[in-house]
């Protein structure tokens, strides 16, 4: 997002920011992180981690704003920002727990996603699926279609190539595409 | 990883076919694309397919629901990061309603009838300077072109609403969190925007003007 016609843009504002303009990141904030902070609950899976990261970031961004170059998106730029800090908190939190020898998984007892998906109509089950996808699958899916972003921008988000952004689509669609054959959802692909 | 995992054209296709549907498809490959959907039946199959993964990561994101405060919280831990900001001034009515219980009945009748007085000789100076006063329905408000504007400690509030009649403006709502206040700008082209906004952000009272809306020129 950089603002609709005639609006602020992005790299605008965080050139004020640059500046010490508060009032020019708050406008940020408001128009980023609702975005930021739902890529941040996905990636962690917890409210109250969401919730500090988010409010990290955009304090990121007012250390940092003097630096940014615009090469990128200033909305890709936040993203990558969310998601290093989010990696290192989860990083933390699972050293945490082997410290505290809470290491162990617990034990699933709900429905497997193709058991929920029989209960479900195809769009249900699809975004049960798309919930179930593996962490480096879901982040391209949720980046791609949520959030709009290009092959090459995903690529700087998550710093991978470009052709490793294409083969984890790729693969995530392809294991969407086979939980819903599994479930008797009829698709042509794969 | 790399594209040398696709095992054949169909699949690498499927591949882009995301970003065919979120627009960020360009140059060769988005070409390559478009053909294979012109000429390939199993490739409009797909596209449908792809479109439920959209609908489906879509609802997903939307359904998490930041918590309503963030905005102020940021704003408190923003001052705790970069020094305390000075609380905006008391508004007229505020100043008057801590002035009020503190005085004896009397004098707090006479205070009451010195504010009207000093109200309705500034409603008189503002209508006998000739400035024509911007006002919109309630209906174009939503799409009034505006700004964010936060004004100095200092500035008193006949000077806030003497820097902003001169120019034609009106405080449409704040303060949001922070001090920032929304501000219609009565301007018919971007042009009129720019000059009203510069001319606002050299007046004594305020301490930055943040673009918001324009108007769009046709």
């Amino acid at each position: 997002m950089s603002g609709g016609a005639g609006e602020t843009s992005d790299a605008e504002l965080v050139a004020r920011v640059g500046r010490g303009d508060r009032a020019a990141l708050r406008l940020l904030f408001m128009r980023h992180h609702t975005r930021v902070y739902r890529f941040v609950m996905r990636q962690t899976g917890s409210e109250t981690m969401a919730d500090d990261i988010a409010n990290e970031v955009f304090l990121e961004v007012w250390r940092q704003a003097p630096r940014f170059e615009g090469r990128s998106q200033v909305s890709t730029w936040l993203l990558g920002i969310a998601r290093f800090k989010a990696l290192s908190a989860l990083r933390k939190r699972s050293e945490d727990a082997l410290e505290d020898g809470q290491a162990e998984a617990l034990a699933d007892t709900a429905d497997t996603p193709e058991v929920m998906a029989m209960k479900d109509d195809k769009a249900a089950a699809l975004r049960r699926f798309v919930d179930a996808l593996s962490d480096e699958h879901r982040e391209v899916v949720d980046l791609a279609y949520y959030h709009g972003k290009s092959v090459t921008e995903i690529g700087e988000i998550l710093a991978v190539p470009v052709a490793t952004v294409k083969t984890r689509m790729f693969y995530a669609r392809k294991k969407l595409g086979e939980a819903l054959k599994a479930s008797g959802y009829d698709r042509g692909w794969p | 990883m790399s594209e040398k995992a696709f095992s054949n054209r169909r699949d690498r296709l499927e591949a882009l076919l995301p970003f065919f549907l979120n627009g960020t498809l360009s140059g060769a490959e988005l070409r390559e694309v478009e053909e294979w959907l012109a000429s390939d039946p199993d490739a409009m199959a797909s596209l449908a397919e792809a479109e439920g993964e959209y609908s489906a990561a879509t609802a997903s994101n939307e359904a998490i629901r930041p918590p309503a405060d963030a905005l102020a919280r940021f704003s408190q831990a923003l001052e705790r990061e970069a020094g305390r900001e000075r609380a905006p001034a008391p508004s007229l009515r505020e100043r008057l309603v801590r002035l009020l219980p503190s005085m004896p009945v009397q004098a707090a009748w006479v205070a009451a009838g010195l504010a009207l007085a000093i109200l309705v000789g500034q409603t008189v100076w503002i209508n006998m300077s000739g400035t024509e006063q911007f006002s919109v329905a309630g209906a174009d408000r939503e799409k009034a072109p505006f700004a964010f504007v936060t004004f100095k400690d200092e500035a008193s509030m006949a000077a806030v609403s003497a820097a902003l009649a001169e120019r034609g403006l009106e405080i449409d709502s704040g303060p949001l969190p922070g001090g920032l206040y929304r501000v219609l700008v009565p301007a018919t082209s971007v042009a009129q925007y720019d000059e009203i906004v510069a001319g606002l952000e050299r007046a004594g009272v305020v301490e930055t003007v943040v673009t918001g809306r324009k108007p769009t020129d046709d």
